[in-house]
């Protein structure tokens, strides 16, 4: 067999179960969305009903997408369309730096490149083993939709999307591997990407020009900028119009073949950012696990902040708008209202609702900070720690203090953000905002101290914890009322327990009790490391 | 003296695989200890319970009179500790790996002490503290390591195979370094090792363990009388029968115009005269060194492995 054959059926190796697992979250989330919505919304006068009050409020349409009739089909496309790309886009990402620059940091690939496999062999055998795995992807999500009952040429035109922005954002990861000499940067710059190509949908979504029926919306022009939009405007199960996707496959062709071109030029573990030497004396901050970890996870925690800050930023900016919308169109406050807890005013409610997606960014930069303990431990770095006189006892609390101060200051910044926009409608929302944005750290806290449980006493199952937490918050804290789920369901998620405003009668019982666990989880983790081997495996 | 390491009797396994059966190892104060074994033999095991990263699962492990799994944090103020595979964080610099373990450890880095001990090692391991640890080879990750636990002193230094990666010069420093510490300072060491020169001339005494069991221990001294001194000479005519007539010779064979025997190390003395009732030239009186008793071992193991593949044959 020849040497590309070769790395080809090693990848597919090496990802049996991560290809399995994407394919499977992809078509579930697509089947159990379908079979949601189909309870939830099963007659076209609810669906209508609801795309006429979605259409009238810019937030909304940001947040969900651009209506296209009332039909099932286009109304599925609709509230999780968008959030179908984004997954398939991570996973593509992701791939693209798993195999290439992630084996070439860790030294694995001068194992492959020392034999008759050249250089270039690599990122082609990732090529083609990513284009597969979209396909793959592609194809099983359009048969979920089949078996939901939704016809052939829109299924099919659903799957053709998701692979063609699955293929773009893997021409983004491929060369952000290029470019970047860690696999830590180039995946955060992948991800950077990532969340500029959804917030660039969201803008053209928000900007749209909506019809007289009040059913279909035309975005605006910075759709066309975004590989998410370039996916969407396929317009699944209506127009089903394959050409748009074709962007999204040249636009890979052209990042593909400049990460070639880049590959042909660096030398092997170089990336295109040289390398800057660092200090040769400590600075007086970095003394003890706690500035360490702080150090390990800045970049990390600065990252998902400015993402929180730039989310409460929206916020106010939303807020603006749907003010004017109100002003035009009474018929809105309601229905904005009946989607929160339906006290106060239409701003507080819409205050309540947002915050919680900025509580669950921070859980994001918590959650992670939790698994970098169990990363410090498989690459040995916790033992070199430990073995000094820090006790087990002080590095645990270190990341759990780091995570937590980082949470509530990012949380506080965020209120005050979103609360000074806010305050040329309403002077009290600014403290409110800021209140609000703060009742969100016991939720944090309860996200944190479940994967620091996890850590201290299952480690190898650390970081899965960690995302398939973050990923269940979303789903039932976010999309759980929209999908029809049982309210005890709902209510495993920790945001939905946050106190919301309007604060002069807010249940603050729920912060309480998850407080109270995050800090019973926090202990029982920290006995529990105590107890056991430090172990890399 | 008093001790400061002993182990009865350790176990410790991982699921089925049982990596310490029984082992007893003892460190006295003032003392550099070789820890010798074949990979895979248990000595990384021992070190990790040692220093309380693994709890062991039966037996007694004593550090300085004290349990290393409870009482560790205090215990490690005490120690200094080189990893086998030196692992370090990608994006801090050499010189702040070597500050930031020294301040763990309890040193303090501004003080005039502290800074000339780094520099000189710094000089002498010809080390660069300015650069990202992901650039640094092996080595140099090696030498991070070692900087870091000789700029700030420690009653006891527990190293594993610290030079693997380095080159030879660096290990010159290093043996330098271990000796500078145990004479002047009175620190001990636990030197673990599959280099037999480096031990050779590094350590009062010797541990050797296989298959998670010590199967020797000793001074140097004391093992060397365990096996056989090596004398050869020349040819020359000199009959091979009257060579074997020499009491004690041992296994006595020609090997390209060269006899050699062997006799029990105590039994030297009263060779040499008759060596020289023979007339013998070019004679080589040959020490038994470190690496025959290894082999004694671990030569036996190559062998019973041979005879196991021979029995599934």
């Amino acid at each position: 067999m020849n040497a590309l054959g070769i790395l080809l059926r090693f990848r597919l190796r090496r990802d049996r179960v991560r290809a399995l697992v994407w394919v499977l979250v992809l078509a579930l989330s697509a089947l159990f969305v379908a079979a949601a919505l189909a309870k939830t919304y099963n007659t076209e006068p609810l669906r209508v009903g609801v795309l006429k009050l979605l259409s009238l409020d810019p937030a909304l349409l940001a947040l969900r997408g651009a209506p296209d009739g009332a039909g099932a089909g286009a109304f599925f496309m609709v509230e999780i369309g968008s959030y179908l790309a984004l997954l398939i886009a991570f996973m593509n990402s992701f791939t693209a730096v798993r195999h290439t620059r992630a084996d070439e940091e860790s030294g694995r690939s001068e194992l492959i490149v020392a034999t008759r496999a050249g250089r270039g062999s690599a990122t082609v055998a990732t090529v083609i083993h990513a284009t597969a795995l979209n396909v793959l992807v592609g194809l099983f999500t359009a048969l979920a939709m089949m078996a939901a009952g939704f016809g052939v040429a829109g299924s099919l035109t659903l799957g053709w999307a998701l692979a063609c922005a699955g293929i773009a954002f893997f021409g983004v990861g491929l060369l952000t591997a290029q470019i970047f000499s860690t696999s830590r940067a180039a995946n955060g710059w992948g991800s950077a990407i990532i969340g500029v190509a959804w917030v660039l949908n969201a803008a053209g979504n928000a900007a749209g020009t909506t019809a007289p029926d009040g059913l279909h919306v035309t975005p605006g022009a910075a759709v066309w900028f975004s590989p998410i939009g370039w996916a969407l405007r396929t317009r699944p199960f209506t127009a089903n119009d394959w050409l748009p996707g074709l962007i999204g496959i040249a636009f890979a062709a052209v990042l593909i073949a400049v990460a070639f071109a880049l590959q042909g030029r660096r030398d092997t573990a170089a990336g295109l950012v040289a390398a800057r030497n660092g200090r040769p004396w400590a600075s007086v901050a970095l003394r003890g696990p706690g500035s360490l970890a702080w150090r390990l996870q800045r970049g990390s925690i600065i990252g998902w902040g400015v993402g929180a800050i730039i989310g409460a930023a929206a916020i106010g900016g939303l807020g603006g708008t749907l003010k004017d919308a109100m002003e035009k169109n009474p018929q809105l406050a309601t229905a904005v209202k009946a989607m929160g807890s339906g006290h106060g005013t239409v701003f507080e409610s819409f205050l309540g609702i947002m915050m919680t997606l900025v509580g669950l960014v921070v859980a994001g930069a918590a959650i992670q900070t939790m698994m970098r303990m169990r990363q410090e431990e498989t690459a040995g770095t916790a033992e070199l720690v430990l073995a000094t006189g820090a006790s087990r006892l002080r590095w645990y609390l270190s990341y759990v203090v780091v995570a937590l101060v980082a949470s509530a200051l990012i949380l506080a910044l965020s209120g005050l953000v979103a609360g000074s926009a806010l305050a040329s409608i309403d002077a009290g929302l600014m403290w409110q905002a800021t209140a609000l944005a703060l009742a969100q750290l016991p939720a944090v806290g309860a996200y944190l101290a479940i994967t620091a449980l996890a850590f201290a006493v299952v480690p190898p199952v650390t970081i899965p914890v960690g995302w398939t937490l973050f990923g269940f918050g979303i789903v039932f804290g976010e999309f759980g009322g929209l999908l029809g789920l049982p309210d005890w369901v709902r209510s495993l998620a920790p945001t939905t327990h946050t106190a919301v405003a309007p604060l002069a009668n807010a249940d603050w019982s729920g912060t309480w009790v998850m407080s109270l666990l995050a800090l019973v989880l926090i202990g029982v983790g920290a006995v529990a490391f105590r107890a056991r081997n430090v172990t890399t495996v | 003296m008093s001790t400061v390491i002993e182990t009865r009797g350790l176990e410790k396994s991982f699921g089925r695989a049982l990596a310490l059966d029984g082992l007893d190892l003892t460190v006295e104060q003032g003392e550099v200890h070789g820890f010798l074994g074949p990979n895979g033999a248990g000595k990384s095991t021992t070190i990790r319970v040692l220093l309380g990263l693994i709890r062991a699962g039966g037996g007694s492990a004593r550090v300085f009179g004290q349990d290393p799994w409870s009482a560790a944090a205090r215990l490690h103020d005490r120690i200094a500790y080189v990893p086998g595979d030196v692992a370090l964080w990608p994006n801090l610099s050499g010189g702040e790996v070597i500050d930031l373990i020294a301040r763990l450890r309890g040193a303090d880095t501004r003080a005039a002490a502290y800074r000339e001990r780094r520099r000189r090692l710094v000089e002498a391991f010809q080390f660069d503290p300015r650069k990202k640890a992901r650039a640094y080879s092996k080595g140099n990750r090696q030498k991070v390591a070692l900087i870091a636990a000789f700029a700030a002193p420690a009653d006891l230094y527990i190293l594993d195979e610290p030079t693997s990666g380095l080159d030879p010069v660096m290990e010159a420093v290093f043996t330098e370094e271990i000796q500078t510490i145990a004479k002047n300072e009175g620190a001990s060491v636990l030197l673990s090792s599959h280099i037999l020169s480096e031990v050779e001339l590094l350590c009062d005494r010797v541990t050797i363990i296989r298959a998670g069991t010590a199967v020797e221990s000793g001074s140097l001294a004391e093992l060397r009388h365990l096996t056989r001194t090596e004398i050869s000479f020349a040819r020359d005519g000199i009959d091979e029968a009257a060579v074997r007539g020499i009491p004690g010779a041992h296994d006595v064979v020609l090997v390209s115009d060269r006899l050699h025997f062997t006799v029990d190390t105590a039994d030297v003395a009263s060779v040499l005269p008759r060596l020289g009732e023979l007339q013998v030239q070019s004679l080589i009186v040959a020490p038994p060194s470190l690496e025959e008793l290894f082999l004694r071992h671990y030569g036996d193991e190559i062998s019973s492995t041979d005879e196991s593949l021979a029995a599934t044959r």
